[in-house]
């Protein structure tokens, strides 16, 4: 391998927010789809997620032959194999570590992980949380749906306390993770969240983290009627839908008025408040292939100078 | 000035609806139905639509194309897309 002694290539300027673009035209551009039905179940959060992140690449002006996404094992997996992109369909819980890799070995990639939260947040959690305290220059997008959607909706570190799951009939003795929190506390230099019942916000977070230089974290709610809804009193995908719309709100009134999406402020007093959507952490920090790349160049003077002696 | 009321064509792929009722529930102005006994998507008034492509935003099996119909005849698509984005 060369050493880099360039820095990574410089991400593409920042279009409109294009969301006026039909869906066969974007699909010819950024998707591989098959001709018939996705491998999710019918009415799935995920074919929605799948939609926001295929505007996001559009939005966010990437080339998508320099795309390289990953992911591991879960419902989610197959969706690597439905954008252009390359993708590494891996192990379970690996995805930071590929893209770690990835990203190392050839800078100038935007790099994508697409996971899920039990895939992330409990056997992912070590690589998780330092690939954010690294802050290397990936894009973590967790599709937060509650539960192990692919072993048949056992409880993850996300179940609510108290929701019923597959391993938790009577509802959950643990109180969850919230997986901003701990990308935030892990050192993530940007951290949002959005559900999949605000297509429009959600494709601006995304977008703005494939953007965003340095480790950033896309929390998507997205919802499985089919296991957990069912469990708890929400068998289809639009009672999920109206959960979502009804529970949500913006973290803060700073956001500009074309940025807000007609989604409520957060208030004190307000009581059903359970998503905080937004943009919940964004901070400055010496990103880690820059970073390493100065490393390199530095031990490469020390070798040389050394032979010329 | 007279408003001009923009139209939109809706396409639905039959192959690919899975009958999951997220657009007819999300559509407010009623545009979308189904039909039994499939319960698959279809237009039942398109005059009512206002474009404002959350159906297609929202399919999960990606079966929705909503496009401006074409504003007189020899515009073009790239026109006509400028206008529906502005
Ligand atoms: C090393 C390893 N352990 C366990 C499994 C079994 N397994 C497959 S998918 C899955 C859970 C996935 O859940 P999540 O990441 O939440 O994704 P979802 O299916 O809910 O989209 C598990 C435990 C596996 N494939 N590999
Ligand atoms: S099990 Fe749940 S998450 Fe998995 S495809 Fe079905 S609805 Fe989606
Ligand atoms: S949202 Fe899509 S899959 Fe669901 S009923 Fe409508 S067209 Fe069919
Ligand atoms: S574009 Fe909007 S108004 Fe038109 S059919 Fe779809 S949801 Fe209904």
């Amino acid at each position: 391998m060369s050493v880099q002694s360039e820095m990574p290539a410089i991400k593409p300027v920042k279009k409109k927010l294009d969301l006026q673009r039909p869906l066969d035209e974007l699909v010819e551009l950024y998707a591989e789809i098959p001709a018939r039905q996705f491998r999710y179940c019918p009415g799935c959060g995920l074919g929605m997620a799948q939609s926001a992140i295929m505007r996001a690449f559009h939005r966010a002006g990437v080339d998508i032959t320099k795309v390289a996404t990953a992911g591991g094992s879960g419902c989610y997996s197959v969706m690597g194999h439905y954008f252009k992109s390359n993708h590494i369909h891996g192990s379970h819980g690996r995805g930071c570590a590929y893209a770690m890799g990835m990203k190392l070995a050839r800078p100038e990639l935007t790099v994508v992980t697409l996971q899920g939260d039990g895939d992330l947040l409990a056997i992912g959690g070590n690589h998780f949380i330092h690939a954010a305290r690294r802050n290397i220059d990936i894009t973590v997008i967790c599709f937060n749906n509650y539960n192990f959607g692919d072993t048949g909706g056992q409880f993850a570190p996300t179940t609510p306390l108290g929701s019923k799951t597959d391993t938790s009939t009577l509802g959950m003795p643990e109180p969850a993770f919230d997986a901003c929190k701990l990308a935030i506390g892990a050192g993530a230099s940007f951290v949002a969240r959005s559900t999949v019942a605000h297509p429009a916000h959600l494709t601006k977070m995304i977008a703005d983290a494939i953007e965003w230089k340095g480790f950033a974290f896309v929390e998507v709610m997205q919802h499985c009627h089919v296991l957990w809804g069912r469990r708890n009193g929400m068998p289809e995908a639009m009672d999920m839908m109206r959960f979502y719309k009804d529970n949500s709100v913006l973290n803060t009134s700073s956001v500009p008025e074309d940025e807000r999406f007609d989604i409520p402020i957060y208030s004190e007093d307000e009581k059903n408040v359970k998503f905080v959507l937004g943009v919940l952490n964004k901070e400055q920090k010496p990103e880690y292939t820059e970073e390493y790349a100065k490393l390199r160049a530095k031990a490469m003077a020390k070798v040389t100078g050394k032979a010329k002696s | 000035m007279a408003k001009i009321k923009r139209s939109f064509t809706v396409e639905i792929s039959e192959a690919r609806c899975r009958s999951c009722a997220v657009c007819w529930e999300i559509c407010e102005p009623k545009v979308l139905g189904w039909k039994p006994p499939l319960n698959k998507a279809i237009i039942k008034d398109i005059e009512a639509c206002t474009g404002c492509r959350l159906c297609e935003w929202l399919c999960p099996d990606w079966a929705i194309v909503v496009k401006p119909a074409a504003l007189e005849p020899g515009g073009t698509r790239a026109e006509e897309l400028s206008e529906a984005a502005s």
